[in-house]
């Protein structure tokens, strides 16, 4: 059985696009939000339970739609707690999961490209208490046309602190009746190819051993004129899980990705999907539908022309990443509350 | 100003010869002590130096606690020279001594939560995850040997209650060293079920260290009690065994 959000601020489901003066009201009604919108935009806001990113990229109730002139609200599940907002930086990320609630729900939001975005990446799967408690979240990000020009911030609703080198976690608890149902949905099934490894972890590679064997991995990319739109996909013990790629550099052999590669992961590259929109609405299972909150990859909105298309029922932001506990790429997240 | 006699800082330390106590400096106000120790230079008469000091690189760590006062040891090391057994010497790269490991790890065994240990310990959450992470990345313990031998492992019927979560198998029972082996096929709905076994799965094929290894199992088997209400599906095949 799912629960209701506590309040009518915003309608029913995982949110929806609003203009400014419908996103100040819903603020004003008290009501706990998770919110993204285009800086500018943000920075009108008043004070309130709020926590957001910039991104200008969404799926709507009205389909896909890159917009500066609105927001993305969705109401989180307060149910007569007060959420706590806290900021963290390389110093203390680690504390992420040991501060979140025994029984609750955490909202993180970071900034890409900044230095806690690469260590959350690399170092959350390591972090105390982390997959004990529910995590959720999303890499804030730009439009396109500003990749370079402006930094991605995120912003705390509570003091209007706006922040692009640190991450932002709201904190929220539940009543122990309510479990919070964390759940991806990942169109991309590894292909029947070759099996990858990689030296070492990190955000770019040089080599890796491909069916054992040690190869530039540029090169062997090159080779077999990979379609580098479809991301890596390992299997996490039947979660599976991708790394998209961001760039093959030939020439000095060098290839990056938008999450690190893991030394003791075995990937495959991924199989096409013919028709990415309705392949997410139809591979929703149930209990996705009823969900309260969810977020998709901004890859997925430009790989799979999602502009103007609907995915399911489900709506929210498309990120430039995607947060299960972990990092993830390409990767719709949701939460569904049920009871318990 | 506080003077310390430095023969006795170093019996209290329990530095041996042929180390000794350089220099050191106490910071009442901080509660800290930071201690310079270096292997002692043959001196011949007149007080010269007998022959010239080796080359030396100096490694730091946070050392037990000297009553209120946290001792942090600067210590002068011969390349090439291991020093197996001293508890007042660390491990390369890691943040404690060999004596303030075995006292972290021993509560860590006791389960006692990193943000526990952190308050009793008076240790930084930095330190004490750094010295976790290296656990988790197949360095040793730093644990002592134990004294005597283990008694047997005598098994006990799976279901042996625990209190309060009586649908969780014991934390002796095999079917968790079955389910951490992949031994035991599990049907997993629960996300971050699949995602923790994961993580586990890996960080145990570097774990050569017994202890640790049963660390990690007791990290898994508190994560189902935590989980228990949502485990259901993953806990009936789980006593199916």
């Amino acid at each position: 059985m799912t629960i209701p959000p506590s309040s009518s601020a915003v309608p029913v489901g995982s949110g929806i696009l609003m203009t400014l003066e419908q996103a100040t009201q819903a603020i004003r009604s008290g009501a706990c939000l998770c919110l993204a919108a285009d800086e500018a935009l943000l920075r009108q806001l008043p004070r309130g339970n709020w926590i957001a990113g910039s991104i200008p990229y969404f799926m709507g109730q009205d389909g896909g739609e890159t917009t500066r002139e609105k927001l993305f609200v969705s109401e989180l599940p307060a149910l007569d707690a007060t959420p706590t907002l806290r900021w963290y930086g390389e110093h203390n990320l680690e504390r992420i999961a040991l501060d979140a609630p025994a029984h609750g729900l955490s909202v993180l939001i970071i900034p890409a490209f900044s230095g806690v975005h690469s260590l959350y990446a690399r170092q959350a799967p390591s972090y105390e208490d982390m997959y004990l408690k529910p995590l959720v979240g999303w890499i804030a990000g730009v439009h396109l046309d500003d990749l370079g020009r402006t930094a991605p911030v995120v912003a705390n609703g509570q003091t209007l602190e706006f922040r692009s080198d640190q991450a932002l976690a709201l904190h929220l608890p539940l009543p122990e009746r309510v479990y919070p149902r964390i759940d991806i949905v990942n169109l991309f099934q590894p292909g029947s190819g070759d099996t990858i490894r990689f030296p070492s972890t990190g955000f770019s590679a040089r080599e890796a051993y491909v069916n054992g064997q040690l190869r530039d991995f540029a090169q062997y990319l090159g080779e077999r004129a990979i379609d580098t739109r479809l991301p890596l996909v390992a299997d996490y013990s039947g979660a599976l899980v991708n790394v998209s790629f961001k760039g093959v550099d030939a020439a000095h052999g060098q290839v990056d990705f938008y999450a690190p590669v893991f030394d003791d992961v075995e990937y495959r590259l991924a199989q096409p999907v013919p028709d990415a929109a309705r392949a997410f609405g139809q591979g929703l299972p149930a209990d996705a539908r009823a969900a309260g909150w969810s977020c998709n990859c901004i890859l997925n909105y430009l790989h799979a022309n999602l502009q103007g298309q609907r995915t399911g029922p489900l709506t929210g932001p498309m990120t430039f990443g995607e947060i299960a506990y972990q990092l993830l790429n390409q990767t719709l997240v949701y939460v569904s509350l049920e009871s318990v | 100003m506080i003077s310390i006699d430095k023969a006795l800082l170093r019996q209290l330390l329990l530095i041996e010869r042929p180390w000794e106590v350089r220099e050191y400096r106490f910071d009442p106000r901080k509660r800290r002590c930071d201690v310079w120790v270096a292997p002692e230079v043959e001196r011949g008469w007149f007080g010269r130096e007998r022959k010239p000091a080796l080359p030396t690189q100096t490694c730091s760590w946070r050392h037990l606690s000297i009553g209120p006062i946290q001792c942090h040891l600067h210590v002068a090391l011969p390349p090439g020279q291991d020093q197996p057994g001293l508890e007042w010497l660390g491990e390369p790269g890691m943040p404690f001594t060999r004596g303030l490991s075995q006292r972290v790890f021993a509560m860590f065994n006791q389960g006692v939560s990193l943000q526990s240990v952190c308050t009793l310990m008076d240790l930084s959450l930095q330190d004490v995850w750094r010295y976790r992470y290296a656990l988790d990345s197949g360095k040793p313990s730093g644990a002592a040997p134990a004294p005597v031998a283990a008694p047997p492992v005598v098994p006990r019927a799976p279901w042996v209650d625990e209190p309060g979560h009586p649908n969780v198998p014991d934390l002796t029972d095999p079917v968790w060293l079955r389910l951490l082996n992949a031994d035991l096929g599990l049907d997993i709905k629960v996300l971050s079920l699949k995602l923790m076994l994961t993580r586990v799965r890996s960080q145990l094929e570097l774990i050569n260290d017994d202890e640790v290894r049963l660390l990690k199992l007791r990290e898994l088997h508190r994560y189902f009690v935590k989980n228990e209400r949502v485990l259901t599906h993953e806990l009936a095949q789980l006593r199916q065994g």
